[in-house]
């Protein structure tokens, strides 16, 4: 929902089409360019967060995601559609995005790093973002080998860091699930694909992050206007870019 | 699951386990049977001794070894759930004898038609019943008994609410809920009281609807499924809402008890132990976070009270606020009514056996008798499902009318929709059950349903949308102007007939009777007793040993000690379960989903919770939603018409702090009572009642919405087998819902830069009677805080206007604990500290002068908001709250501590750990 709200923002044609839809009439993506799948618990997370939404496009779909993938579009796959996309995306096998460490769900605003030689379309010209994560299997988890691979393909894309910027080194709260290596994102070889935990459709006015009321007041005392968009924003302009 | 996938020819058996990892050692019997809960689960333990395996199993009755199989116990206690080709038994209804004596007639009601559960009459109700169908010359069949139980229930008829009482002929919820927002006459008010929730305008193209319902006795018997459903529920009534309203933000307000003392069974054999509060808290915590989460809701506002009388029913309270177009296909939203000859459809899940007689049951007080089976199943999925459908359908003008099925199901659903006639086809109904009645069909509260009137001509494209969303439909019969309501089963046959007049208003009329409360039956420090159950309530004497120094002592302790005593006793005070963060609950519910956050739950730096949320449901609009809580209880022990009062103006004030427009406001009002035929009770209740009339007027903030739960009691057997009745206090939940004009100028409770002033705005009194410092030291005072709404009410008038200016910077509504409290949770939030002087504080008159300090800082006084501002609005500030009581206590400081003028010096690093203390 405020996924496309978000995409809509520049008179950028958006719409929002349920699974069921896409299966019954797959034209629909062949006339995209951009597939968003959002975050929101699909069939409830009941047999681990994702499964039953990705197996339901391998069922149905995968031709015709896999054309999607093959062609010059962008896909990104927020919170739950990063859970989906980790098991679609044949670049992202071997690992799994697992319970937070914790032990239960975590709705709060982190900061990630961007990648600096991330070759994702998404993240283009970012270095730090600010942005809420909700989410109770966030965990990136795999083998040293496989994480490995990822850190020499330039497949990390963004990493949680703390309040001073530096890697969160597995503390809680900058890292809010215990992810390996502070991951909280993925991008494809191609840099086409974007797959991550935190929300960015949920951070594109300043007024939803949690700390504007102090920004605003800084802002103030020095004369200077708050900030309208958030840094969510910032990535949703580079898809447009991409295609612009 | 699509239903392409189900080989439909297969039954499917479904249940479900759970896997608990722990730490330590390896886990004792008691320390398992504290993780499940024996009404709807069961527990087999496994150990290997000499390669032999052992089990043991544990369910309801606690059975000893090996005695009694999983599988024999598995009939008795599991309903078998399947999931095709259901069909409804094959004895139908039965009709029952009503010629019978009084007596007869009082056993039928209290242990139901052949024992199948309570229907919850009154006898005049049942000699009332009797004579109806001696007139028609017939004995009623079992469906006809229980619909009209089910339509004349407490839960629905709210007969307590309802009936005349003493010298008010309507009744109180006529008289005084109703009234006052017939006298206010606000131009905001769009629907009240007649929908499943209330609505306001937002703007000129939306209502915000809202809606607050409890769900208190199925949370006792299974918290996770009582919480869960009872959200379900409450975001039904938005979808049932008008034409369909769509869910923008849940709340919740939980009041547990911290411990039971002693135990507490509901049989005189002592075998059916009640839930330990721990438990029943994680899994109520835990349902709501179900329900909400996977519904895509953001569940924003929220808190927790602790009370040890809550042990045996806790209090459940949920919300939800929806938003809905003003005008759908050219015509007004809200309005909606089936047409002669529209077609009754069901759509969502199927009709089972879980949850029977939840409305009857509402009606009692919890007991042993009390049947599992009355709480329902939910299933947030189906519902998302189903909520998705209903907004296409709606848009497409394909229904006139719409409801929730909740409390009650068909027969009340179905019942409140065709008030002028319908006739039903029961064997139209899909099941999840086999072998159901028709009456178990027609009050089943099976969850996820609504009821539609759909024209026939209609009926194609809705069900095509309808299987678009995978959402189930049945079309079982029709609306019509007969004034006859008929039910069908199997077809053809009819077994219920009767004049839907009769159905609604054949209640018999009472007259209740009050007699004022006794305040000796009330409390007396230091030691509360609860009722005459020998439970003893708060007031840790270990509190008293760690802390030496009563309040008479003070004047005698020379100062270096005064100084930690009242240190300790600020932190104390601060970890205080009623005071203390609720962190670990609010980081479980996603607040942010549909990106419509603005003011959240956590604020600040340090996250402190709020009481009040700011929400901006439509993007392309700078207006906001504004929603706070006031919670009344503990002062209800003096007198509940101050506690009401209370109440109203804590939510008030939150929500003016917060930024809210006091002329863009409506309140709800839930009602959550005890023993309600004593008429000690029933005088407390329209105490608080005349309150809720006096204050809404004097405020000009009308009611829009309200429920009310009357028997919030515990009956059973103590450790030694005897009787004990445990009843949670008095309690009223206001909600207030309105608008901010621009979202940008919403105020945190976080003070934000060194340097600011702070100042109290409003007066503080001697007001620490069943303050939180009360219950914690001890002192005597009887004064509860009183309201004077006509200064309370100008104060926020300016205050709306500094919030217009833009001069506050931080804002904070003094609640629980008072303004020190209320100072200390906006320097953590700040990460700042502060210096201030009490004897700067605005008083009003005391006799107590040895004890002002605590007044002052921890008096409970109402309509107070305590502000910081930048230095450079001080004239400015000053100018506009002319007239009203204001002074400037101290300024905000870089160093971080919080330094009050000879009496506290404290590092803002241990108020945050006792703050934080949970």
């Amino acid at each position: 929902m405020e996924c496309s709200r978000k995409l809509g923002i520049n008179n950028i044609e958006v719409k929002i089409v349920h699974i069921n839809d896409i299966i019954d009439n797959p034209s629909e993506l062949k006339l995209s360019n951009i597939l968003a799948i959002p975050g929101g618990f699909s069939y409830g997370d009941d047999t681990g967060a994702g499964n039953a939404f990705a197996l339901r496009i391998k069922n149905n779909l995968l031709d015709e995601f896999q054309n999607f993938l093959s062609q010059d579009k962008l896909i990104i796959g927020i919170c739950n559609g990063c859970q989906i996309l980790v098991k679609l995306v044949p670049e992202f096998s071997n690992l799994a995005l697992t319970s937070n460490d914790i032990g239960n769900y975590q709705c709060r605003w982190i900061r990630v790093r961007v990648n600096p030689q991330s070759s994702s379309v998404w993240l283009r010209g970012l270095s730090e973002l600010y942005l809420p994560v909700a989410h109770g299997e966030g965990r990136f988890f795999m083998d040293q080998d496989i994480l490995n691979q990822l850190i020499e393909n330039n497949s990390v894309a963004l990493r949680y860091v703390d309040k001073n910027g530096d890697y969160a080194n597995l503390q809680f709260p900058y890292n809010p699930n215990g992810s390996i290596y502070d991951l909280a994102a993925l991008s494809d070889k191609s840099g086409r694909v974007l797959a991550l935990m935190p929300h960015p459709e949920r951070g594109i006015f300043f007024t939803q992050q949690d700390n504007w009321p102090l920004e605003k007041e800084k802002c103030k005392r020095s004369g200077v206007a708050m900030p309208k968009y958030g840094d969510g924003m910032l990535i949703f302009e580079n898809a447009l870019k991409y295609f612009a | 699951m699509s239903k392409r996938h189900i080989d439909e020819s297969v039954s499917i058996k479904a249940r479900s386990s759970k896997l608990i990892l722990s730490q330590g050692g390896f886990p004792t019997e008691d320390d398992i049977k504290q993780e499940f809960n024996p009404i709807t689960e069961y527990c087999t333990l496994f150990h290997k001794e000499n390669g032999n395996c052992h089990w043991k199993y544990y369910s309801k009755q606690n059975t000893p070894v090996g005695v009694i199989t999983a599988r024999d116990q598995e009939k008795k206690e599991w309903i078998p759930v399947s999931s095709t080709g259901m069909t409804p038994g094959n004895n139908g209804a039965k009709s029952v004898k009503l010629n019978v004596s009084d007596q007869e007639l009082e056993k039928i009601s209290r242990d139901g038609i052949d024992g199948n559960g309570t229907l919850g009459l009154s006898l005049a109700a049942m000699k009332a019943i009797k004579d109806y169908f001696k007139k028609l010359g017939r004995n009623p069949y079992d469906i006809e008994l229980e619909s009209l139980a089910q339509t004349w229930s407490e839960h629905c008829k709210h007969n307590i609410f309802c009936s005349p009482i003493d010298e008010i002929k309507d009744g109180l919820y006529a008289h005084y809920i109703k009234r006052a927002t017939r006298e206010i006459n606000s131009n905001i008010c769009v629907s009240v009281f007649s929908d499943n929730a209330g609505g306001i305008i937002f703007d000129d193209d939306y209502l915000i609807v809202d809606k607050v319902e409890t769900h208190n006795s199925p949370s006792a018997l299974d918290p996770f499924g009582g919480a869960m459903t009872g959200v379900l529920g409450v975001n039904r009534d938005i979808v049932g809402f008008g034409k369909g309203a769509e869910p923008i933000m849940n709340t919740y307000y939980f009041c547990f008890a911290k411990e039971s003392k002693g135990k507490l069974y509901r049989d005189k054999k002592r075998t059916d132990k009640i839930l330990p509060p721990k438990y029943i808290m994680k899994e109520v915590i835990h349902g709501v976070n179900v329900a909400g989460n996977c519904s895509g809701i953001p569940t924003q506002l929220g808190s927790v009270y602790f009370d040890d009388r809550f042990c045996g029913k806790p209090l459940v309270f949920v919300g939800s606020i929806g938003i809905i177009p003003r005008n759908i296909n050219n015509a007004p939203s809200h309005i909606k009514e089936p047409k002669n000859g529209d077609k009754i459809v069901i759509i969502g899940g199927r009709v089972g056996r879980d949850g029977i007689h939840g409305a009857t049951f509402s009606s009692e007080a919890l007991s042993g008798n009390s049947p599992s089976t009355i709480v329902q199943i939910g299933d947030p999925i189906t519902q998302k499902k189903l909520s998705n459908a209903v907004v296409k359908a709606r848009d497409l003008g394909l229904y006139n009318a719409i409801t929730d099925n909740g409390a009650g199901g068909l027969s009340s659903s179905i019942g409140e929709m065709g008030k002028d006639g319908f006739e039903v086809d029961l064997s139209k109904v899909l099941l999840k059950n086999d072998g159901m009645a028709p009456w178990e069909i027609w009050i089943s509260e099976s969850q996820e349903r609504m009821t539609l009137a759909v024209p026939e001509e209609n009926l194609p494209a809705f069900k095509q949308i309808m299987k678009t969303h995978d959402v189930e439909v049945c079309v079982i019969g029709e609306f019509n102007k007969s004034g006859k309501a008929v039910v069908k089963c199997p077809p053809g046959e009819v077994i219920m007939d009767i004049e839907t007049e009769f159905l609604h208003d054949g209640n018999p009329k009472v007259h209740l009777q009050t007699k004022p409360w006794s305040k000796e039956s009330a409390v007396s420090f230091p030691v509360i007793p609860v009722l005459d159950t020998g439970i003893q309530q708060v007031k840790p004497a270990n509190i008293l040993r760690q802390n030496p120094y009563d309040g008479r002592a003070e004047r005698e302790m020379d100062s270096s000690l005064s100084y930690l005593h009242d240190t300790f006793e600020l932190k104390e005070m601060l970890s205080r379960p009623n005071i203390r963060s609720k962190e670990f609950i609010v980081v479980q519910y996603d607040h942010e989903v549909q990106g419509s956050s603005i003011l959240k739950p956590l604020q600040g730096k340090g996250r402190v919770c709020s009481e009040a949320v700011v929400s901006r449901p439509v993007l392309s609009s700078n207006k906001g939603v504004v929603k706070s809580q006031g919670f009344g209880s503990s002062y209800g022990e003096i007198d509940t018409y101050h506690m009401a009062a209370c109440a109203i103006d804590t939510a008030i004030r939150n929500y003016v702090a917060a930024g809210g427009n006091i002329n863009h406001l409506a309140l709800l009002d839930n009602f959550c009572w005890c023993d309600a035929y004593n008429p000690e009770r029933l005088w407390q209740l329209k105490r608080a009642a005349e309150a809720c009339y006096d204050f809404a007027t004097a405020f000009k903030t009308p009611f829009i919405s309200g429920k009310d739960s009357m028997f919030n009691d515990f009956k059973g057997y103590d450790e030694n087998g005897e009787k004990v009745m445990i009843s949670a206090p008095p309690s009223l939940l206001i909600s207030a819902i309105g608008i901010i004009d621009n979202i940008e100028n919403a105020v945190s409770l976080d003070v934000k830069m060194p340097g600011d002033l702070i100042y109290v705005l409003g007066t503080t009194y001697d007001e620490l009677g069943r303050s939180e410092y009360q219950l914690y030291s001890g002192i005597d005072n009887n004064n509860v805080p009183k309201v004077n709404a006509k200064s309370a009410r100008k104060l926020y008038e300016r205050y709306n206007q500094a919030i217009k200016d833009g001069i506050i910077v931080s804002a904070i509504a003094p609640n629980l604990g008072g303004l020190i409290i209320a100072l200390a949770k906006s320097l953590i939030a700040g990460d700042l500290g502060a210096e201030i002087d009490l004897s700067l504080v605005p008083i009003g008159k005391t006799q107590n002068t040895d004890i002002i300090n605590k007044i002052i800082m921890f008096s409970e006084s109402q309509s107070r908001i305590l502000v910081t501002i930048a230095p450079q609005n001080q004239r400015k500030f000053e100018e506009l709250f002319k007239g009203i009581v204001f002074s400037c206590i101290g300024k905000v400081t870089e160093e971080k501590a919080l330094n009050i003028k000879d009496i506290i010096r404290i590092d803002l690093k241990d108020l945050g750990t006792s703050l934080n203390n949970f």
